[in-house]
């Protein structure tokens, strides 16, 4: 950051000391779940035991990300009203998730992680390509959510850009090594309720302080654009959208370690619950970004409107709301994904290849270590600032969305082709990131959709010409060496 | 965006960029500073550099010596159709250093920035950029559109058909 923005409505002090509250009480709190955990299982999956209110409240805080926060507004503002509401159908994906979580909670009773999954289903050419994937969308979606964190306490405190980012990743690596999964679902919880009070609060008020009248002829005097309801890049958006959230979810380690986790018949009416919880949210926080013409309110970045506007219209109380309320939605995401990731490379990598005979406590420190490695890593790309929040994602857009139709038909269909599915997920990826390319193909709004339309066409493709038979029951892989296991 | 060039509108020496997009992302600093280096390396597009000492260092070592804090400065940013700037409307006046600009129709926009010190006094303005928006065709978002919709439909057939037989499925193993 080079200083680009000027004014905080919040002294730094204040900044600093709600951001020790709120550090020492997650922390306090991963440590204290933490204890629940005996064992790699309940580290992992949280002992394949949770109910529906922490599940629901998980799913809903884990989707409700700094990207819903902070990019559903900048969605609003580059690709106006369609944007808004093409931020707002990321929710299909929990909707659509919800009967394969049922599913996978059936097929794999044991499974641990989304890779157990394409491994046992499709086979490791598959595999390999499905981690190169996930671990490049988790690690995206790692930076832009740090690099929120660094954001928003720039924009509401004035704490310096570095500073910000890297308390907010240190606090969600020490709960998450301390609690495991154990510890991500009870702050969920506890976030999920402060997110929602906390957005409830700000849109009324935004809502009584605005002239819609005066919103809508300023609006179309200032910025028609938004407005506009055939805006290419809008109406192309509009799917897009759609099936990079179905991506992120249907493939990701974050929502398969949920499946996993629920107790037996909660995970469906979950995941739509945390759905129908999450809709309202890029639909209040984008409508903001239609007042910002009126707010009168300069934007050095897109991505830094839900916080200024807030700041803007509340002023210091709501500045403190709005903190908290970033906070626990960064936080909530931040920690879900450096345990789904930490799992993923510890089961998948660390487990499977590089030491298959690791004891529980070998394994327990390789996780602690691969959670610590990429909160490292992590800082190290947002202290290049490596761009907006809405460039940082989207970059891996095409490569999740070629994963939607290889995750689900895998899921569903007996006869899926694994080689279909491993040319599925590469040439998807490939075409899309040709899409998404502003120079040679259509922009970054576009690369999810043709990476998921290639995808779609070669797993099907591949199924009805090559059809290849599968045996459930081979996904019924036995981890009896993880549940037996205790940690010392 | 299509990078930046310069070109001669109406006689008036400008920086030009195209974009498709309906926004254009500016951000400037003084002349002769570390952060115009580094600003170089960021894409031109999102460049509009006022000079408020009126032109550049000569060297680098002069550079640093020299350079005003552009924190210290407010700043004033203006768009309007023509590059002469008759009636020009103005968006920003603060500390920022930096604006995000939406909602723009397709046609021609000219922007120009200066910076303005504690005691009221403004630096030149700076070379006016020139940003030309025209949206994508709507041909090929329509394609586009049409075949994102395919591919949802397609894939809620698939997870609903498939959530059909896992029921199946169950109620045989339950029976």
């Amino acid at each position: 950051m080079n200083g680009e923005h000027e004014t905080a409505v919040l002294s730094p002090q204040i900044g600093w000391l709600l951001l020790a509250m709120l550090g020492l009480l997650w922390v306090y709190l991963g440590v204290l779940w933490g204890k629940k955990a005996k064992n790699m299982e309940g580290y992992m999956v949280a002992g394949r035991n949770v109910g529906l209110a922490l599940a629901a409240a998980t799913a809903m805080a884990t989707w409700v990300t700094s990207n819903t926060t902070m990019l559903a507004p900048q969605f609003a503002l580059e690709l106006g009203v369609w944007g808004m509401l093409a931020y707002s159908t990321a929710c299909f994906g929990l909707f659509f998730f919800a009967p394969m979580a049922r599913r996978i909670r059936r097929i794999m009773p044991n499974g641990l992680t989304s890779g157990d999954f394409i491994r046992l289903r499709h086979g490791k050419p598959a595999w390999i390509v499905f981690l190169i994937i996930s671990l490049t969308y988790s690690f995206a979606w790692l930076v832009s959510m740090a690099m929120a964190g660094g954001l928003f306490m720039n924009a509401i405190a004035g704490i310096p850009f570095e500073w910000g980012m890297t308390t907010v990743l240190l606090v969600c690596v020490l709960y998450t090594v301390f609690g495991g999964l154990y510890a991500v679902i009870g702050t969920d919880f506890i976030q999920s309720v402060i997110i929602l009070i906390g957005v409830v609060f700000v849109g009324a008020v935004i809502y009584n302080r605005i002239d819609f009248d005066v919103t809508y002829a300023v609006v179309l005097a200032e910025r028609p654009a938004m407005l506009y309801v055939l805006l290419p890049a809008a109406i192309i958006a509009f799917f897009n959208n759609l099936l990079f959230g179905m991506g992120e979810i249907f493939h990701n380690n974050v929502w398969w370690s949920r499946a996993f986790a629920m107790r037996k018949g909660v995970a469906a009416k979950a995941f739509v619950l945390g759905g129908l919880f999450w809709l309202p949210i890029p639909i209040a926080v984008g409508f903001i970004a239609l007042t910002s013409g009126v707010l009168d309110i300069n934007l050095p970045r897109p991505d830094m409107l839900g916080p200024l506007a807030a700041s803007q219209v509340l002023g210091v109380a709501g500045a403190v709301i709005i903190f908290i309320v970033l906070f626990c939605s960064l936080a909530s995401s931040i920690d879900s994904l450096l345990a789904a990731t930490s799992d993923l490379v510890t089961e998948d990598i660390y487990r499977k290849a590089v030491n298959p005979d690791a004891s529980e406590q070998t394994v327990r420190k390789a996780s602690i270590g691969i959670i610590i490695g990429l909160g490292f890593l992590t800082w190290l790309v947002c202290m290049n600032n490596p761009g907006t929040l809405a460039q940082v994602l989207f970059a891996s857009g095409p490569l999740v969305g070629s994963a939607i139709w290889p995750v689900a038909a895998g899921l569903f269909w007996k006869k899926t082709n694994p080689w279909g599915v491993f040319a599925a997920m590469l040439l998807g990826s490939l075409l899309g990131l040709w899409a998404y390319s502003d120079e040679y193909g259509f922009g970054w709004y576009s690369g999810a959709l043709v990476g998921s339309a290639v995808s779609m066409v070669i797993t099907l493709g591949s199924t009805l010409i090559w059809p290849k038979d599968f045996d459930w029951n081979s996904l019924n892989e036995s981890n009896e060496e993880l549940k037996k296991g205790t940690i010392k | 965006m299509d990078g930046t060039e310069e070109e001669t509108v109406d006689g008036v020496a400008v920086d030009f960029i195209k974009t498709n997009t309906a926004f254009v992302q500016l951000s400037w600093t003084i002349a002769g500073t570390e952060e115009e280096d580094a600003q170089e390396n960021a894409p031109p597009d999102e460049n509009a550099k006022p000079d408020v000492n009126g032109g550049q260092a000569e060297n680098d070592e002069e550079k640093v010596e020299d350079a005003p804090d552009p924190a210290a400065f407010a700043y004033e940013l203006e768009r309007a159709d023509n590059p002469h700037f008759e009636e020009p409307l103005t968006l920003y006046e603060g500390r920022d250093r930096a604006s995000f600009q939406p909602g723009l129709a397709e046609g021609d926009y000219f922007y120009r920035v200066r910076a303005v010190d504690e005691s009221g006094a403004s630096g030149e303005w700076s070379r006016p950029l020139h940003v030309e928006v025209e949206y994508q065709s709507m041909r090929l978002a329509v394609s586009l559109f049409a075949l994102g919709g395919v591919v949802f439909l397609a894939t809620l057939v698939l997870v609903v058909a498939g959530t059909v037989a896992d029921r199946k499925e169950r109620e045989a193993e339950g029976s």
